[in-house]
């Protein structure tokens, strides 16, 4: 097989491409190397130099890694692997871009350009942090270029997975396919056959997933440089000076990933069917988490700045944001969800590479912080010697890395404590810092129940460690939980919203309330407390009167829902409040004021649209039998072309169809049966082989809701279709009556006529004839189907249709006995239908109002901290 | 004691609530004739979709069920009933993860349902 030429493959850009991989992966581990030798000793500024030259040998190498690639799937080189899979001749140039995310090797390099770029920025930083934050910045990319190697090292182990690798490599049996054996095309001529790739997912073809994926990827980026300044405080031993300069980033990174998650949510809402902008989908989770993680963060790094207090538990959520991003990536590409969530990715054979490097990102922290070079050489040993441990095994050991990270864990408070002892300092529960560390500890609450939920698949394996001991104590206690423990079956709750909402609606209370109140509390301690009482009260009294107010007009019934809306009005009036009195109206300085207001907002938008939401496409029509009398089965109303269905206060009609490949829209008119106000919905559908139906919704906006419809079944036009269905005999006497269709068929009588009558060919016949009425809800239509007979025998029929019935009629007299039996077939045609959903969204427009605001706070916020750090 | 300390003891004290509460109210995955002996709860079944016997859906009659048989891990054929408009080109599916509860003699009733398809990709999923 090596001796074979291939014809017809473009091999020297993908060498080219696996020489930058090459070079970006030397260059990062030269770069990190120069700039932790600069950390240490660096009076010449030799290393510095160094380390900025070989950084921009990696920027052009990761530059040329993406131009490469997308030459490739620009090109159509359906040869590499990549573009095969994840690209097509028919994808417009806009999407190609998205063939990036697609695919596991080049979500890796998209995260690896947004890390060269914050790299590009920080290498113009002149101050003493520059060398040892770049030095963890590419340390990370490093680790992420190793991604992209590809490098086999035994049959069943490849390190890393090049996205160069050409097709024949990865699926040899390409080279014997069928249709080259029949057609004799020898194997060096294979690419004869691979005319096209298979296409990007339908999903990823929506304008959000151009937006949405890259946003995430650079917050995703962002949260290693506050993790990278935290590194270089233990590192250098200022424990605190670092702060000043990864504020600016860390709110970056806050606003960014933020973006991200609700750009998320927004392509959620316009375009999956799942009816909704959150689903608490295991992928959506694994981006919430660090976010959460990174605004507890920050808002411990603003009281330590301010009083010096929470030092510790600054570091453990720094250091946890970046964590759990790794943490994430590992949750969603290593196919640890794969039973549990409908879009992670499948495993490519990176998981336990991506394990490791979850694991090492959380003992970097710990060398850093040893005082001396030879601990910190002998703690670095005790890793390496446990990874060689791990590979001779072969395999993850779960407990022995464990207590690694305990140990680690353990080490960096014990040196950290070494240094800083912990504050004796009094508090006073009337200072904004008491309240604000509480703030963070019950953002830690909600990203502690959003994680150990999502990870119960990765808890089955964990727990599967300790096999035996659970089955003994599934033995002694007879608990059915300890069993799926010992088993591995763990699954998520049966009904995820409510076990979500459980926990994180009063989670969400006491955060807004907190927003609201903390404000008016200072640092240290606030002295003039008639004040205080005097704005909190008022703040409360206002907002308990409009929550009265909107809780009566809007009909809320559920007890923390109230609780909820006083809550997030408390926030809104407390933080308006605070910047008209506390800071004199200076927007400026309202970065946080806004934001918050801008979540109080989107709290009370999500009350009104999720909790408000109403799904107006109720069947009514069928019967499930008394198991099923529970509404929450019949969201779905079925419509049959032309034929109007009243639902809620509308008339829909489905109107038909119109293909404009790869989309299929669904005429839907609307029409509001008391203002008469009418309008027209086109849901659209992409149909494939592969995806199945993906359902595109489309949304009437209104300012105060939202009527968003989807179809979630058409017919399949897939399979060839017979024209005429369910064709059945029914025996009938004359009178008898029988349903087929939603229509009365009635035998009247039956006839018998010359042929001739018919028609002069007819010679000799003898037609017998059937009078039926077909009786529809508003429509009588009569049939006269035909039985021919010549010399004795059946020799000619014609059918009867009741065509806006959709009825054939067939008539067949025969005699049994003696007696004359009239069998009457019927047919049926199926009609175009679709099966559609329509749910209204009232006041939508509140949470993403809120989106918005909360983002120019944190705008606000970034553009207050950099000139705060000019000036200073 | 710290306001802080009291502060951290009482977080400590919820998150332990949040996970045990989590695993308490865990699914889990079941065989069908597991799920059969406690009918009063939904589980999750995993099982493979039986190709040579019909999948009976018709829209006209009940847009939001249908009814396929599936073979779970250890072998049990059981008939499925799904309330749910059935997934396109459910047919060429081949394994399903169905969340529901036994029902009656023999029918697995399912509330709710996830179809892996022949996926363009190949799944290499490892053991960790």
């Amino acid at each position: 097989m090596e001796s074979i030429t291939f014809n017809g493959e473009h091999l020297l850009i993908g060498n080219l491409g696996n020489l930058f991989v090459l070079l970006s992966f030397a260059s990062a581990l030269l770069t990190a190397f120069f700039f932790w030798k600069a950390t240490n000793n660096d009076d010449s500024g030799f290393w510095k130099r160094a380390g900025d030259y070989s950084y921009w040998v990696h920027a052009v190498s990761v530059i040329g890694i993406i131009s490469t690639l997308f030459f490739i799937i620009y090109n159509h080189y359906f040869e590499y692997d990549y573009a095969w899979q994840h690209s097509s001749r028919a994808l417009p140039a806009h999407y190609m871009i998205s063939c990036f995310w697609e695919g596991q090797e080049g979500s890796f390099l998209l995260w690896m350009f947004w890390q060269a770029v914050l790299g590009g920025v920080l290498i113009f930083n002149r101050s003493k942090w520059k060398a040892p934050v770049l030095a963890v910045v590419m340390l990370s990319q490093v680790v992420l270029s190793t991604m992209l190697l590809g490098i086999e090292i035994s049959d069943a182990f490849t390190f890393g997975r090049s996205p160069f690798v050409l097709l024949r490599e990865v699926r040899p049996e390409i080279l014997s396919l069928p249709v080259m054996q029949m057609r004799g095309i020898p194997a060096a001529d294979y690419l004869t056959v691979i005319t096209d790739g298979t296409g990007l997912n339908p999903l990823l073809q929506n304008y959000w997933m151009v937006i949405h994926p890259p946003t995430l990827f650079f917050g995703f980026a962002s949260t290693i440089i506050p993790f990278a300044f935290a590194v270089a405080g233990l590192w250098r031993k200022e424990y605190t000076a670092w702060m000043r300069p990864a504020l600016p980033w860390t709110l970056m990174g806050v606003a960014v990933l933020g973006t991200g998650i609700i750009m998320g949510g927004i392509w959620a809402y316009e375009s999956l069917s799942f009816g909704g902008y959150w689903a608490w989908d295991p992928v959506e989770n694994a981006s919430l988490v660090p976010w959460l993680i990174l605004i507890a963060g920050l808002h411990v790094m603003v009281l330590n700045r301010a009083s010096g207090q929470s030092l510790i538990l600054t570091y453990l959520l720094i250091i946890a944001s970046f964590v759990l991003v790794l943490y994430a990536t590992f949750l969603t590409r290593s196919g640890v969800l794969g039973d549990t969530s409908v879009h992670s990715f499948t495993d490519l054979g990176l998981s336990r590479q991506l394990l490791v490097y979850l694991f090492l990102f959380m003992l970097v922290p710990v060398f850093a912080s040893f005082k001396r070079s030879r601990h910190r050489w002998f703690a670095l040993a005790i890793v390496v010697g446990a990874l060689i441990i791990n590979v001779i095994a072969g395999r993850f050991l779960f407990g022995l890395n464990v207590i690694l990270l305990l140990a680690g864990l353990i080490s960096l408070i014990r040196n950290f404590q070494k240094e800083l002892p912990l504050s004796k300092k009094e508090e006073s529960v009337y200072s904004r810092e008491f309240w604000m560390f509480i703030g963070a500890l019950i953002l830690i609450l909600s990203a502690v129940q959003v994680i150990s939920t999502t990870s119960i698949p990765v808890m089955n394996k964990i727990l599967m460690q300790a096999s035996s001991f659970w089955a003994w104590l599934a033995e002694s206690t007879s608990i059915e939980l300890f069993e799926s423990f010992a088993k591995g079956t763990l699954a998520p709750p049966n009904e995820p919203v409510a076990h979500y909402n459980k926990w994180q609606l009063p989670i969400s209370i006491i955060i807004a309330l907190l927003t609201g109140y903390g404000q008016f509390l200072r640092y240290r301690k606030t002295e003039d407390k008639r004040k205080l009482f005097s704005e909190i009260v008022s703040v409360a009294i206002v907002s308990v009167v409009l929550t009265a107010l909107v809780v009566w007009v809007a009909g809320f019934s559920q007890f923390l829902h109230w609780i909820l809306l006083f809550a997030a009005f408390y926030s809104i009036f407390g933080n308006t409040l605070y910047v008209i009195t506390g800071l004199r109206g200076k927007l400026n300085l309202a970065g946080g004021s806004v934001a918050h207001i801008g979540f109080a907002l989107m709290l009370i938008g999500v009350l009104f649209s999720g909790g408000k939401k109403e799904v107006i496409s109720i069947n009514t029509l069928y019967n499930y039998g008394e198991n099923f009398s529970d509404e929450e089965t019949r969201h779905n109303i079925l419509l049959y072309k032309n034929e109007p269905v009243i639902m809620e206060n509308y008339e829909v009609t489905y109107r038909g169809d119109s293909t404009k490949s790869p989309d299929n829209f669904y005429i839907v008119d609307y029409k509001h049966l008391e203002t008469g106000e009418t309008f027209t919905l086109y849901p659209n559908a992409q149909i494939s082989r592969e995806m199945g139906l993906t359902a595109n919704p489309d949304t009437r906006h209104y300012l105060t809701r939202d009527i968003f419809t989807h179809v979630s079944s058409v017919p399949n036009k897939l399979e060839p279709r017979e024209e005429w269905l369910s064709e059945k005999m029914h025996e009938m006497e004359i009178g008898d009556s029988i349903f087929v269709n939603r229509h009365l068929i009635i035998l009247d009588s039956v006839e018998q006529v010359a042929g001739t009558t018919i028609s002069q060919d007819l010679e000799g016949h003898t037609m017998q004839i059937a009078n039926l009425r077909v009786i529809g809800a508003d429509t009588v239509y009569n049939a006269k189907p035909l039985y021919g007979l010549k010399d004795g025998l059946n020799a000619y029929n014609v059918y009867s249709f009741a065509e806006k019935a959709s009825i054939r009629l067939n008539y067949f007299p025969k005699e049994v006995e003696g007696e004359v039996v009239h069998e009457i077939e019927t047919a049926i045609k199926p009609k175009d239908y679709i099966i559609m959903k329509a749910i209204v969204f009232p006041y939508i427009n509140v949470l993403w109002g809120g989106m918005i605001v909360m983002l120019v706070g944190f705008a606000l916020a970034i553009r207050q901290r950099l000139a705060h750090n000019k000036r200073s | 004691m710290k306001p802080t300390h009291i502060a951290i003891l009482v977080v400590i004290a919820v998150a332990i609530a949040i996970v045990v509460g989590t695993y308490g109210d865990a699914s889990t995955f079941k065989s069908f004739s597991e799920a059969a002996k406690d009918p009063s709860k939904e589980c999750y079944v995993k099982a493979e979709l039986v190709k040579d016997k019909e999948v009976v859906y018709d829209a006209m009659v009940d847009p939001e069920k249908f009814t396929f048989y599936a073979v779970d891990s250890q072998g049990e054929e059981r008939k499925v009933t799904c309330l749910q408009q059935k997934p396109f080109d459910f047919e060429r599916s081949e394994e399903v993860v169905v969340v529901g509860k036994v029902q009656g003699d023999d029918e697995f009733l399912a509330s709710s349902i996830q179809v892996k398809c022949p996926s363009k990709y190949e799944n290499e999923v490892e053991d960790i």
